[in-house]
């Protein structure tokens, strides 16, 4: 009774050992011709393979072979074509299922300023040093409510803005004393020129 | 002048007053607050008041040698002459009321006149006593 259980086992590892390597050698011996034909259509591209099955050599691998797939077990060299969608090579299935950049521009670190200087570039900047100038005279404006208020939300929005687009701190402190020395001169010449003058002919003519 | 004239003037001199506030508003919002003193104000008005004078001159001189040279529009010309001493005289008494706030402010900010007076003579004395001393020393 032994010797039959034992007889058992070595047939049962006999054939368990015999598919692995019978699938081992389908896998080596499919050799795959690819003609690349890409559609012009969808960007899919086929590829016309060649399956070649080589003779099995030994019985037992021989009908392991038969009792797994016996459709397949018409002679030695037989041959199929057929078409299949391209598949990913390994390096593609590799970007796909990972999120480490690969490319060396990916990788590389970023050059200081470059979203600055292209945003930069897009815009007006001489547009905007205007309306910031603008907005920061505004902002000092005698009317509380239409003027000022309005004028201060909109000259936050532009330092903010200019700050981004990497405009420094003491240009835009030099801006603002250029906007300053502007206006007291046009505050000075307003009081002399209009102001003044209109009062004294007031008062001779009048 | 009536009475229609008067609110004119009024209204003229509320308008003013409203620009006057609200440019020295700005200033002082720019930093400027202590600059535009009624001084400074009354010094404006006064350069003004003689810029005026000085217009109202040029004219009746181009006046008076219209008059003498040319023969048409005498009696216009002449009329024009005559207003034009009015508000001459008219700009005089203005020029010489903001001189005279001028001197009202500058003795509020002295003080008493004599006293400062006497006090700065003694420094100028001082000043020159010590000038001397260095003079004969060298």
């Amino acid at each position: 009774m032994s010797e039959l259980t034992n007889v058992h086992s070595d047939l049962a590892s006999a054939k368990f050992y015999g598919s692995r390597s019978e699938q081992a050698k389908q896998q080596e011996a499919l050799k795959q011709a690819v003609k690349q034909d890409p559609s012009t259509t969808t960007g899919i591209q086929w590829a016309q393979t060649q399956a070649v099955q080589q003779a099995q050599s030994g019985e037992q691998a021989a009908q392991v072979a038969n009792a797994a797939k016996p459709a397949d077990a018409k002679g030695a060299n037989a041959q199929s074509e057929s078409y299949d969608i391209v598949q990913p090579n390994l390096e593609d299935v590799a970007m796909l299922t990972t999120t480490v950049s690969t490319n060396e521009s990916e990788v590389a670190a970023s050059k200081a300023g470059m979203v600055r200087r292209f945003v930069a570039g897009r815009l007006n900047m001489g547009a905007l040093e205007t309306s910031y100038k603008e907005y920061f005279k505004k902002s000092k404006s005698h009317n509380l409510l239409l003027e000022r208020f309005m004028a201060n939300v909109k000259f936050s929005a532009m330092k903010m803005l200019m700050s981004a687009l990497g405009v420094s701190a003491e240009e835009q402190v030099q801006m603002q004393a250029e906007v300053r020395e502007e206006a007291l001169k046009e505050i000075d010449s307003k009081l002399q020129n209009d102001w003044a003058y209109t009062k004294a002919m007031m008062d001779i003519t009048g | 002048m009536g009475r229609r004239g008067s609110k004119k003037k009024k209204a003229q001199m509320m308008i003013l007053n409203e620009v006057k506030k609200q440019l020295l508003l700005q200033a002082e919002r720019w930093g400027k607050a202590g600059y535009y003193t009624p001084l400074k104000l009354e010094e404006m008005e006064l350069e003004a008041c003689k810029r005026i004078i000085g217009d109202l001159l040029a004219e009746k001189n181009n006046l008076d040698y219209q008059m003498n040279m040319l023969a048409e529009n005498r009696k216009e010309i002449d009329m024009k002459l005559q207003r034009l001493s009015v508000y001459l005289t008219k700009a005089d008494r203005v020029a010489k009321s903001h001189d005279k706030n001028i001197e009202k402010i500058l003795d509020k900010l002295i003080g008493d006149r004599k006293k400062t007076l006497g006090a700065l003579e003694r420094v100028k004395f001082k000043e020159a006593q010590a000038i001397s001393v260095l003079i004969s020393d060298n």
